[in-house]
Formats: C-alpha cells, sequence, structure tokens
C-alpha cells in the first residue's frame, strides 16, 4: 500500500488548492440524446457548471465565494470535497492530488473535510437522536465513540447543558439547534476543512448572527480553515477573511472581505454589493441598474459572461478577461477589461488560446 | 382613522388540534391606508402568515377567526362566507401572492390563459381586453409582452415571480397581499423586483401588504410596519418612528440583529431562546422569555398595544415601553443614521 496521507503531507502546502478546475455536466437526459451526444460531440451542449477555478485555501483561512444561483458555487463546493471529480483540472489536498488517492486516502479526506449543509431541516436523520447522529462519524472513522466526546462537542456548538440536547429527536429541536447538530456532526472527528453551504441562509435573524459567531469562534479557536458558500455578501462578511466572486462558472474578483467591499472592481461585484438592503430608512439607496437574469449555463457568451448585462460593456468584453491583479490592498484580483491593458491581453489570448485564470 | 383601505382590530386566530388549541394570532391591530405600502414583519412561526391568511379568508380549515374583525373600506370582511368573499372581495379588491408564488402558476396552462380565467370568474370583460391588460401589465413588471402566451416553465425564477404580481393587479385590486415575494430570490433579482414595486406605486393607486423576515426590504420600500413575535404585534408605526424610537425590545432587538453590510465589524445582536408553544389561550407576552428586561408583571396578562408617547400611530405592547429608551440605551446609540463606513455603499440623506 502506498503510503499514508499523512506521511506525505507537505507542511508549505495549502490545505486546498484546486488548479483550472471545470466541472461539466451531460444535460441528456435519455439514451437517444446521450448516443448523439457521443456521436457529435459539441461542447456547447454541455453545462459549465464550473469552469477554470483558480482557489487556494491557506491553513486557518477562511474564505468566502459569492454569487447567484446558478453561478456554480455550490457545483465547486461538491468539487472540493470529492463528490464530483472535476472533468478538468486538478484538486489538491495539502498539496497531494486526489486524483492519485488511494482508498485509504479517500477515507482520511473524508474525515479531515466535512461539510455542513443549507437545509439543516433535511440535513439529519429523523429517526436518530443527537447522541446516535453525533456517535455515527465516529463509528465510521474507528474513533473512540465515548460520551465524553460528544458532550464536549455539544457544549462546543452551545447546546448547553448537553443532557438537555443529547436525547432529543430532530423534531425536537428549532432550526438553529438544528443547525448547530449538523455543524457538531461535522466538527466532533476534528476536521481541517469545514465546507460550509449557505449555513445561515435558513434560519431566522435572531439565530443567524449566534451561527455565524460560533462558525467565526470555531476556525479562530480550533485551526480550521473553512470554505463558506453563500449568495448573501453580507454574512459572508461576518465571518470570511477573503472573498471570491463567481459568476457562470468562472470567478470575477478575489480580494480580502473588507477590500471587495470597500472597494469593489468588477461591474458585477459592484452591482452585486449595492443591491443589497440596507436596514435604515434614513439610507437612501438606488435601485439597481442591472436588468436580466444570470445567462443559461449551457448557452454562454464568448468573452466576458456578464457582458450582456454590464453597464460598463466595451468591444473588447468579446475577449475572455484575465483575472489580473487591480490596484488596491492584500492581493486584489479582478477578471475585468476596465483594469489592464488591453494590448496585452489580445496578445494573450492570440498565444494561448485558453487564455484565462492559468495565464499567471 | 376614516381612510384605513384595511383595518384589523383586536383580531384572534386559533387553530384547533387534537389535544388543545394554539393561538396564532392575539390581539393583533393595525391599519393599512390606501396607497400604503406595509410591512409584517417577524420570525418563523410568529403568525405572520396566517395573519395573512385571515385577512385572505383562507385559513386552514382548523383555524378560526376567534375574535375581533377585519374591515375592508369600513366594511367588515372577516364574516363573510366563502363565496361571498370569492365574489366581492378576492381578486376584485385584494390580490394574493402567496409564499414560493414562483410555484403557484398552473404549469400545464399558458399565463395568458390563467388571465382569461381568473378575469371570466370575476368580470365581464371581453378576452382581447383582459390580454390588452395583461400585455400592458408585463410591461409594466419588466416582462417582454410578446411572452403572454408561455408557459411558467418557458420563465426564469425572477420572472415568474413577476409574471405573477402581474396576474395579481390584473383586476386592479386596492390591495395586494405579498407572502415572501422576493425570499427565493438572489439578491439583484430582488432588486429589479423592489424596484418594480416602488414604481408600480406611482403609476397606479393601489396598496401592498408585504409579509416577510427581512426587515432591511421593509425599511426600503414601505412606509409603515408592524412586527410580530409570538402571535403578538410587537410594535407598529411609520418605519421611520419604529426605526428612530422602537419601544419594544423584541423590534430594537431585531433591528440589530440585521447584518448590514455596511457596518462588517459591527457584532450583531442574538436573540436566545424560541417564541413559547403559544397553546391555549395567551395571556402574558410572548417574548417575555427571550427579553432581557423581562419582568414577573411581563407573564401577568397579555400586554396591551399601546401609543407611544401620545402618537396614535405609533404603538408598541410593551409593558416597559417608556422605561425603554433608558433600558436599552446600549443597543440603541452608535446606531447608523443614513451613512455608510463603506466607500462603495454611498446613498444619498433623506
Amino acid at each position: 500500500m502506498a503510503t499514508e496521507l499523512t506521511e506525505r503531507e507537505n507542511e508549505a502546502a495549502p490545505v486546498m488548492e484546486v488548479r483550472n478546475v471545470e466541472k461539466h455536466f451531460d444535460p441528456s437526459s435519455n439514451v437517444i440524446e446521450k448516443l448523439r451526444a457521443r456521436l457529435s460531440p459539441d461542447s456547447r451542449s454541455k453545462i459549465r457548471a464550473v469552469d477554470g477555478v483558480d482557489l487556494t485555501l491557506e491553513k486557518e483561512q477562511v474564505q468566502g465565494v459569492i454569487g447567484e444561483s446558478g453561478c456554480g458555487k455550490s457545483t465547486l463546493l461538491l468539487t472540493l470535497i470529492g463528490e464530483h471529480l472535476p472533468s478538468e483540472g486538478e484538486l489538491l489536498y495539502k498539496g497531494n492530488p486526489v486524483s492519485e488517492f488511494s482508498k485509504a486516502d479517500w477515507k482520511q479526506f473524508r474525515r479531515e473535510v466535512q461539510i455542513i449543509f443549507q437545509d439543516p431541516f433535511n440535513a439529519i436523520n429523523p429517526h436518530f437522536t443527537v447522541r446516535q447522529t453525533l456517535k455515527e462519524p465516529l463509528r465510521i472513522h474507528n474513533i473512540d465513540q465515548t460520551e465524553e466526546r460528544i458532550r464536549e462537542v455539544l457544549e462546543q456548538v452551545q447546546l448547553r447543558p448537553a443532557e438537555q440536547y443529547i436525547d432529543r429527536h430532530e423534531s425536537e429541536l428549532s432550526g438553529g439547534e438544528k443547525q448547530r447538530v449538523a455543524i457538531a456532526r461535522a466538527l466532533i472527528v476534528d476536521p481541517e476543512v469545514i465546507l460550509a453551504d449557505e449555513p445561515v441562509s435558513m434560519l431566522d435573524v435572531s439565530t443567524q448572527a449566534s451561527v455565524l459567531e460560533l462558525l467565526e469562534d470555531l476556525t479562530t479557536e480550533y485551526g480550521a480553515s473553512m470554505m463558506y458558500v453563500s449568495h448573501d455578501l453580507s454574512t459572508v462578511s461576518y465571518v470570511c477573511d477573503r472573498v471570491n466572486v463567481m459568476y457562470l462558472g468562472r470567478l470575477v474578483e478575489k480580494a480580502p472581505t473588507k477590500e471587495i467591499i470597500n472597494n469593489p472592481k468588477h461591474p458585477y461585484t459592484q452591482a452585486l454589493i449595492r443591491a443589497i438592503p440596507i436596514p435604515d430608512p434614513h439610507f437612501e439607496r438606488e435601485w439597481t441598474q442591472i436588468k436580466g437574469a444570470v445567462g443559461d449555463a449551457q448557452d454562454l457568451p464568448t468573452g466576458c459572461r456578464f457582458k450582456d448585462r454590464c453597464p460598463e460593456r466595451m468591444d473588447i468584453c468579446d475577449e475572455r478577461p484575465l483575472l489580473r491583479p487591480v490596484d488596491g490592498d492584500g492581493g486584489h484580483e479582478a477578471a475585468c477589461h476596465l483594469y489592464y491593458d488591453h494590448e496585452d491581453v489580445v496578445a494573450a489570448s492570440a498565444t494561448d488560446g485558453h487564455a484565462g485564470v492559468d495565464a499567471e | 382613522m376614516a381612510d384605513s383601505l384595511l383595518e384589523v382590530t383586536n383580531l384572534d386566530v386559533t387553530y384547533r388540534t387534537k389535544r388543545d388549541s394554539v393561538q396564532a394570532v392575539s390581539n393583533a391591530s393595525f391599519s393599512i391606508e390606501s396607497n400604503g405600502y406595509f410591512g409584517l414583519v417577524g420570525e418563523s412561526g410568529c403568525g405572520k402568515s396566517t395573519l395573512a391568511r385571515a385577512v385572505m379568508n383562507s385559513l386552514d380549515t382548523n383555524g378560526e377567526i376567534s375574535g375581533g374583525e377585519i374591515r375592508y373600506r369600513g366594511d367588515p370582511i372577516h364574516n363573510l362566507s366563502d363565496r361571498e368573499y370569492k365574489n366581492s372581495v378576492r381578486w376584485d379588491e385584494i390580490a394574493f401572492i402567496p409564499q414560493s408564488a414562483m410555484n403557484s402558476l398552473d404549469p400545464l396552462t399558458t399565463v395568458q390563459n390563467q388571465a382569461l380565467e381568473i378575469a371570466q370568474a370575476h368580470k365581464d370583460w371581453s378576452n382581447e381586453k383582459t390580454l390588452e391588460k395583461l400585455r400592458e401589465l408585463f410591461d409594466i413588471v419588466g416582462l417582454p409582452q410578446s411572452r403572454i402566451a408561455d408557459y411558467p416553465h418557458q420563465f426564469s425564477g425572477g420572472m415568474k415571480q413577476r409574471a405573477i404580481i402581474a396576474l395579481s393587479l390584473l383586476l386592479d385590486p386596492s390591495l395586494v397581499i405579498a407572502d415572501e415575494p422576493t425570499t427565493a430570490l438572489d439578491v439583484i433579482m430582488q432588486d429589479q423586483l423592489l424596484k418594480y414595486l416602488d414604481e408600480l406605486r406611482q403609476e397606479r393607486d393601489f396598496s401592498l401588504l408585504m409579509i416577510t423576515h427581512d426587515i432591511a426590504v421593509v425599511f426600503e420600500l414601505c412606509d409603515s410596519i408592524a412586527v410580530m413575535h409570538g402571535g403578538q404585534i410587537a410594535e407598529t408605526g411609520g418605519i421611520t418612528d419604529v426605526f428612530d424610537e422602537p419601544r419594544h425590545p423584541y423590534s430594537i432587538l431585531l433591528q440589530r440583529a440585521f447584518p448590514d453590510v455596511r457596518f462588517p465589524d459591527r457584532s450583531l445582536e442574538q436573540i436566545e431562546g424560541t417564541p413559547p408553544p403559544l397553546s391555549g389561550s395567551v395571556d402574558y407576552c410572548t417574548f417575555a422569555d427571550r427579553c432581557p428586561w423581562a419582568e414577573p408583571d411581563c407573564r401577568d396578562g397579555a400586554p396591551p398595544l399601546e401609543p407611544v408617547g401620545g402618537d396614535a400611530s405609533h404603538l408598541t405592547s410593551c409593558i416597559r415601553s417608556d422605561e425603554m429608551e433608558e433600558l436599552a440605551a446600549s443597543h440603541l446609540e452608535g446606531r447608523s443614521t443614513g451613512e455608510s463606513s463603506v466607500q462603495s455603499i454611498q446613498g444619498s440623506e433623506q
């Protein structure tokens, strides 16, 4: 058997990294369509849910991915957890490509990388008590299933006193408590990476704040890294160090959270931030100028994918914009023609048909 | 208040269950002015949707209005039979946009045929007149006129939502009740919809009762608000009154719990606990168990909805409302007044 993943760990490598990862889906739903697709492969008929994304998650870092529904953020998350294998590109965990993982590596990966789902109402087995829910991962990963560990993790997620919750069934918990149990289930195996898919969007505002705070504490106190996916920048800003903005399968902007709120560069990011309602009747926000909806992932425009809705559209937007550093703090990058020399990009895309994020 | 379009007075709604009864709405009072936009906010289970269903005369079969009254243009509507309500109020006067409106279009019928069906049931319009109206409304909500003949699945989520709004306005109702109309939408789509709703009131004379958990949307779109908790109206009034001088602990805390993208560094308020189960008769303040300022008296009798400082348009149901400014001082200070710490989000002060 190959060396254990732990022994091959590269201390300097980021916890998780995706390099130019793509995930395409075949929309054909029956045998005839599938055959037709195979006989005449036409790339346009594929749904390009994630299309050339580079991301690096450092140890103890919390990164957010924001975008509207259909932008590919959930697909990206499922690719990160190994649920979808990338169609192109590579997913690296602690410097090791998952494509070379052995069965044992996968098991270790599945212990160290945990996911928290959007909908706590359907994420927990209704027949299980809280104790059984929390024992299950310990049993699967052959970790001591001690009562102490279960109680300890319940305390961590602020379900106190633990005795009051440990024998309850899912139906006896409120929405916020369910999400805490789901978080406890992820935490009980001491994960290195937590992937969270809109973890507070189904919760009431009064509980939202406490779950956000809990997630933030967990990453700062227990040294886990987190990838937080959401459509809502106003909650992301409370948890994340860095934010990545995604539009139709591609990252259009990356920056530290404060920087992206203070100084958004990409017209899409600007629109996204300006569309957030402000809870203050004295504040006169202008309604959005953006028209239409996110395009169809099956029929994508060439060049910039936001161009048809963009207020700044130029001729050059028919070329694919590169994710390039822009003025600003802490590694701010944007993929927009407004921010770099056009002669460069024409030259770059001429030499490299697949110009883009990998052209750095 | 003679010019009130909808007036709800001391309304109780009770659901019968096998074992006992649940009082989902207790002693609720508020009124909507003609051409007013009214926001009803609260957490899930607070009774806001039940209240809307009571106004729509479409409570579930085990639910009934057990006290109080609902008046529309001065006439009581809470005691109408199903048939009377259908003939004289629904669609013509009050139209309803249900929660998850995106799934409430008939998937097997084109939007124009659904419009014809509605019009035939309530008006003696010619088909051409109905379709002409629908085209006009599609224009107003920002959908291409040519698409009235489409099936619902040919629309995106946001377009379906707008198609429903167009249908709800078809018979020129004076009041539209919308239950979480933007919740399923992305921020940009939500903003597009809010923009249309905002423009609509300049184009036609109608009122909106918007039910939502999102207090930010209400502060941006509506002129009046009611905050509900555990079946009781905690506070109601003009949005600036409720924002500037909140006098119920729940509306104070709720406002501070809401994330504000202008202030990413501000810590969010947490409201511990959950509302009580509301079984039997609710003769206590339903917020008392979660309230940092509760006293024994709060559990002794339901607090009456009373004017704040003699202002009949701003009401709150807290027995300590007079002291609240002092008690909650630390929660009220440092609040924004139209400014943003973030340069990219600049607005103009009202």
